[in-house]
C-alpha cells in the first residue's frame, strides 16, 4: 500500500512540477529503444514514466561477435543473488554502437519486484549496469490507466473462465500503458493504452525531453475480428516510408498489418489506420526492419505463429481495406481468404522468439523458448535462416552415409 | 608472560564477518593483503554465489559493489539477499595463496516454525451423505507426504477399521503448499453394481456412527509430530442423488452502498474447495466484483464479502458447471449416474440480481 501511495504522489507532481531531468526513480524496466547514438529508453509502467538513459559513452571493443547464453534467466538469477523463477526478462535490445545486448528484467514478484537491467557484452559476459550512478532523464505519462483498471473475464468460446483467465484479467490495464517504442528524427514514438474507452493510442515527445507529449487515438479495421477496434494497443511498430511518407508501420493482435502517416498524429486526433492485411489469428510480440539481398524487410514474432518476413516494398501502394472489402463475420486461420494482403512468407523458427532485436547487418540475437528442451536461450541467428541446425535431429543429411546424389542440371 | 593460543586467537580480528540481514554486506579483513585496487581485485578476494547444486551456470558471482572501509574489503550486492537462499562466500587471504576458501551463509532468522496440527476437517457437518467423495485436512504447516493413507483411518461403531474405504494414489493430493490433503473414498464402492461396491459394500452405510481419525505421530516437513490424535464423529445419512438445482438457490441480496454479505443457500452440503473458483460475480460490464467467498452453516451456505461497497446495478452471478457437492455431482451430471439417465449440458449458469 505504502508503495502504491508514493507512486500516486509521483504522479501527481510528474504532470506538473517533475516534467524534464525529473528524478524520479525507476520501478518497472519493460520496453527498451535504443537511439541511434546510444540512448536507452525504457519504459516504466508503474511509474507510468520513460526514462532516457545516456549510454552515449558506450563503444565498439569488437568488430564482429556472436551472443550465445544457454539458460540466460538461470545465468541473470545467479548475479542478482536470486533463483531462476525469480527472474522474468521484459525486452531485448541492441546498443547501435557497441553491439551489445540489453536486457529489462524484473527481479521478484508482486510488491517485492525490482528492476534490473542487464548488458551482455562482446565476451558473452553478464554485467549489472549500475542505475544508481546513471545519467536519467525521465518524462511522466499523462491519461494513463489505473493500476486498479482490470479487464474482462472471457472463457474460450462458450466456456467459463478458467483460473487462468481470471488471472489474465486481474492484470492491470497500467502494465499495458507502454507496448512498443520507436525513436525516430529526434521524437518518440509509444504505442500502447490509455485511461479513457478509446484505449489505444500512439503517444508523441520530442527528445531531450520536454515534459510535452501528444496523445493520438488509434481506430483500425480488424479483418479477423470482422469488426473496428479502438482499444487494444498496438503491439509492435516501426516507422519507414511508405508510399513517400513516413508512416508507423504497427502489428496488432491476432493480427493486421496498419499503417499510420506520421504527420496525422496531433495531440487529441482520432486517426484511422489503414489496414493493408492480416497475417492471421495470434499476437505480434518484435517487429524488426533489416536488409536481405538488398531488399528491405521486416521480420515480425508472433506468440502463435511462425514469424513472417514482410518484404516493405509490397506495402507501397497497397489496398487498404475496409469492413466492405470482406463477408460478415470472424475468421479463422483455415478461411479461404487468410492469410491477406501483402504479408510476406512464413519462416521456419524452432521454438518460441520472444523477444528479438537486429544484431548485425546478418543476424539477428533472439530471446528464443527452446522447443526441444524448453530452456530460455539467447542465441544469435542468421536472418536469412532463423533456425539452428542442432534443433533438427535425423535429417537425411544427419546420417554419416549421406552423399549428395542429385546431380546438377540433370 | 605468556600469552596462551586461545588468547592470542581471540583477540585476532574476524577474517570474514557475514551478513545476517537481506540488506547486508560481506566484509573480508585484508590487513594482510595490503593496498587493493577494488575494482580490479575485489572480485578475486571476495565474491559471492548462489549455490545451486553444481548446474552449469552457476560460475557467476552476484554483481555489486566492491568498498574498502578501514581494514575491510566490503561487497554490497545491487540487490538485497534473499531469505531461505544459501550463498557461497569465496575468499583468498593472500596474493600467493592460490587456493580459495568457501563459507556458505543465509539472510534472516528462520522464521519459527508453528507446533503441527490439523487446523480443520471439510466437511465440517457431523452427518454426511452415504456417498460421500472427499475429506480435505487443513495442517497449519506442511505435512510429510507419502504417508496420508498410514495416518488417516475410518473407524466403524465396532472399531473395525476399513482399510480399503479410500483411494490409494501413487501420488497424494495435495495443495501447493504442502497445508491441505484430499482424500477420496473409493469411487468403486459408493458407485452401485460396480465390483468393489458388489464385494466389499459401500464404505459408509446410511443410520451407521463412523469416526475419522488421525494418528498423532505423523510429522510435518520439519519432523514435528502431530502429538495428539484427531478425530471426527459423523453419522451417515441419505446419499444426494440430484444434480445442484441453482435456479432453486435462495439468495440473500446486499443492499445498494453498503459492503453486505451475500449469500446463497445451498439444499446440500457444497464442496468447500470448489467453492473459490466455481462461483464468480460480474457486474453489468462483465467485469468481476473484487471480494471473496467464505461457507457457513457446515458448507451449506456460501457466502461473498465484497472488497468495496456495493454500488447500484445489475449483477450476475456466475456458477461454473463443475461445482460439485459433497459426493461428486456437479451441475450437469451425476457422479453415480443410472443408466439412461439423461445430462444437461450447461456451461455455467447465470443468476440475475440488481441492487
Amino acid at each position: 500500500m505504502k508503495k502504491l501511495e508514493v507512486l500516486l504522489f509521483a504522479l501527481i507532481l510528474g504532470s506538473t512540477v517533475l516534467s524534464v531531468d525529473a528524478q524520479v526513480s525507476i520501478q518497472a524496466i519493460g520496453a527498451l529503444e535504443f537511439s541511434k547514438e546510444g540512448v536507452l529508453f525504457v519504459g516504466d509502467n508503474l511509474a507510468g514514466a520513460i526514462h532516457a538513459i545516456d549510454l552515449t559513452s558506450e563503444s565498439r571493443t569488437k568488430e564482429k561477435f556472436e551472443i550465445n547464453v544457454n539458460h540466460i534467466d538461470a545465468q541473470i538469477a545467479s548475479i542478482l543473488g536470486t533463483a531462476p523463477q525469480n527472474i522474468q526478462i521484459n525486452d531485448l535490445a541492441v546498443h547501435p554502437v557497441s553491439g551489445e545486448v540489453y536486457l529489462s528484467v524484473t527481479r521478484g514478484h508482486g510488491v517485492e519486484a525490482m528492476p534490473a537491467l542487464i548488458k551482455i557484452n562482446a565476451e558473452n559476459a553478464l554485467n549489472t549496469v549500475d542505475l544508481s550512478s546513471a545519467k536519467i532523464t525521465s518524462q511522466m505519462l499523462s491519461k494513463v490507466p489505473d493500476i486498479s483498471s482490470q479487464f474482462r473475464p472471457r472463457g474460450a468460446m462458450m466456456s467459463p473462465p478458467t483460473a487462468k483467465d481470471i488471472a489474465k484479467a486481474q492484470r492491470s490495464q497500467r502494465l499495458y500503458t507502454i507496448m512498443d517504442m520507436e525513436y525516430y528524427k529526434g521524437e518518440l514514438f509509444v504505442s500502447g493504452v490509455s485511461n479513457e474507452e478509446f484505449s489505444s493510442v500512439l503517444r508523441r515527445m520530442s527528445f531531450p525531453f520536454t515534459g510535452k507529449e501528444s496523445i493520438s487515438n488509434i481506430e483500425m479495421f480488424h479483418i479477423v475480428h470482422d469488426q473496428y477496434e479502438s482499444r487494444a494497443p498496438i503491439r509492435s511498430m516501426q516507422i519507414k516510408n511508405i508510399d513517400g511518407i513516413d508512416q508507423i508501420v504497427a502489428a496488432y493482435t491476432c493480427s493486421p498489418l496498419v499503417l499510420i502517416p506520421l504527420t496525422e498524429l496531433k495531440d487529441g486526433a482520432k486517426v484511422k489506420a489503414r489496414t493493408l492485411g492480416d497475417m492471421g489469428n495470434g499476437q505480434p510480440l518484435d517487429m524488426v526492419a533489416f536488409n536481405l539481398m538488398g531488399q528491405e524487410m521486416l521480420f515480425v514474432t508472433n506468440k502463435g505463429r511462425s514469424p513472417k518476413v514482410i518484404p516493405l516494398q509490397g506495402l507501397n501502394n497497397a489496398k487498404v481495406v475496409n469492413d466492405k472489402d470482406f463477408e460478415r463475420g470472424g475468421k479463422l486461420d483455415i478461411h479461404p481468404v487468410m492469410p491477406y494482403g501483402p504479408m510476406g512468407k512464413d519462416v521456419m523458427f524452432v521454438g518460441s522468439s520472444l523477444q528479438i532485436d537486429l544484431l548485425n547487418e546478418n543476424q539477428f540475437v533472439s530471446l528464443t523458448r527452446d522447443a526441444p528442451t524448453g530452456s530460455l536461450d539467447l542465441e544469435t541467428l542468421m536472418a536469412m535462416a532463423p533456425f539452428k541446425l542442432h534443433n533438427i535431429d535425423a535429417a537425411e543429411f544427419d546420417f554419416p552415409s549421406y552423399k549428395p546424389t542429385m546431380q546438377k542440371g540433370k | 608472560m605468556m600469552i596462551s593460543r586461545l588468547e592470542m586467537f581471540s583477540q585476532t580480528t574476524p577474517t570474514l564477518i557475514l551478513p545476517s540481514e537481506i540488506n547486508g554486506s560481506v566484509q573480508l579483513n585484508i590487513s594482510a593483503i595490503g593496498h587493493l585496487n577494488t575494482e580490479k581485485f575485489g572480485y578475486e578476494y571476495l565474491s559471492v554465489f548462489v549455490e545451486n547444486e553444481g548446474e552449469e551456470y552457476s560460475s557467476n558471482a552476484v554483481q555489486g559493489r566492491y568498498t574498502i572501509e578501514d581494514d575491510y574489503l566490503v561487497f554490497s550486492p545491487y540487490f538485497p539477499f534473499e531469505k531461505g537462499m544459501t550463498y557461497l562466500v569465496r575468499t583468498k587471504k593472500s596474493d600467493v595463496d592460490s587456493n580459495y576458501s568457501y563459507e556458505p551463509f543465509q539472510v534472516g532468522n528462520k522464521e519459527a516454525v508453528d507446533k503441527a496440527q490439523v487446523i480443520s476437517i471439510y466437511p465440517s457437518a457431523n452427518e454426511l451423505p452415504e456417498n460421500l467423495l472427499r475429506f480435505y485436512f487443513y495442517f497449519n504447516t506442511p505435512m510429510k507426504k507419502g504417508q496420508a493413507l498410514k495416518h488417516i483411518q475410518l473407524v466403524d461403531a465396532e472399531g473395525n477399521i476399513d482399510k480399503h474405504a479410500f483411494m490409494e494414489f501413487k501420488q497424494e493430493l495435495w495443495s501447493a503448499d504442502g497445508k491441505r490433503l484430499t482424500i477420496l473414498f473409493d469411487p468403486g464402492r459408493i458407485k452401485r453394481g460396480v465390483s468393489t461396491n458388489l464385494e466389499l459394500g459401500p464404505a459408509l452405510l446410511e443410520g451407521n456412527k463412523y469416526q475419522l481419525t488421525i494418528s498423532g505421530s505423523w510429522q510435518d516437513v520439519h519432523g514435528q509430530d502431530l502429538s495428539v490424535e484427531t478425530t471426527k464423529e459423523f453419522v451417515v445419512v441419505k446419499a444426494y442423488r440430484q444434480h445442484i438445482k441453482v435456479n432453486e438457490l435462495e439468495i440473500q441480496e446486499p443492499v445498494a452502498n453498503s459492503d453486505d454479505t451475500l449469500s446463497i443457500q445451498f439444499d446440500r452440503i457444497i464442496d468447500h474447495a470448489l467453492v473459490h473458483s466455481m462461483i464468480r460475480i460480474e457486474d453489468e460490464n462483465e467485469m468481476l466484483v473484487a471480494g471473496h467467498w467464505e461457507t457457513s452453516n457446515e458448507e451449506k451456505v456460501v457466502q461473498f464479502i465484497p472488497e468495496k461497497n456495493w454500488k447500484k446495478g445489475m449483477y450476475r452471478i456466475m456458477v461454473d458447471s463443475r461445482l460439485e457437492d459433497i459426493v461428486g455431482n456437479n451441475l450437469n451430471n451425476l457422479l453415480d449416474q443410472k443408466m439412461g439417465e439423461k445430462n444437461s449440458n450447461v456451461q455455467q449458469l447465470i443468476r440475475p440480481f440488481s441492487i
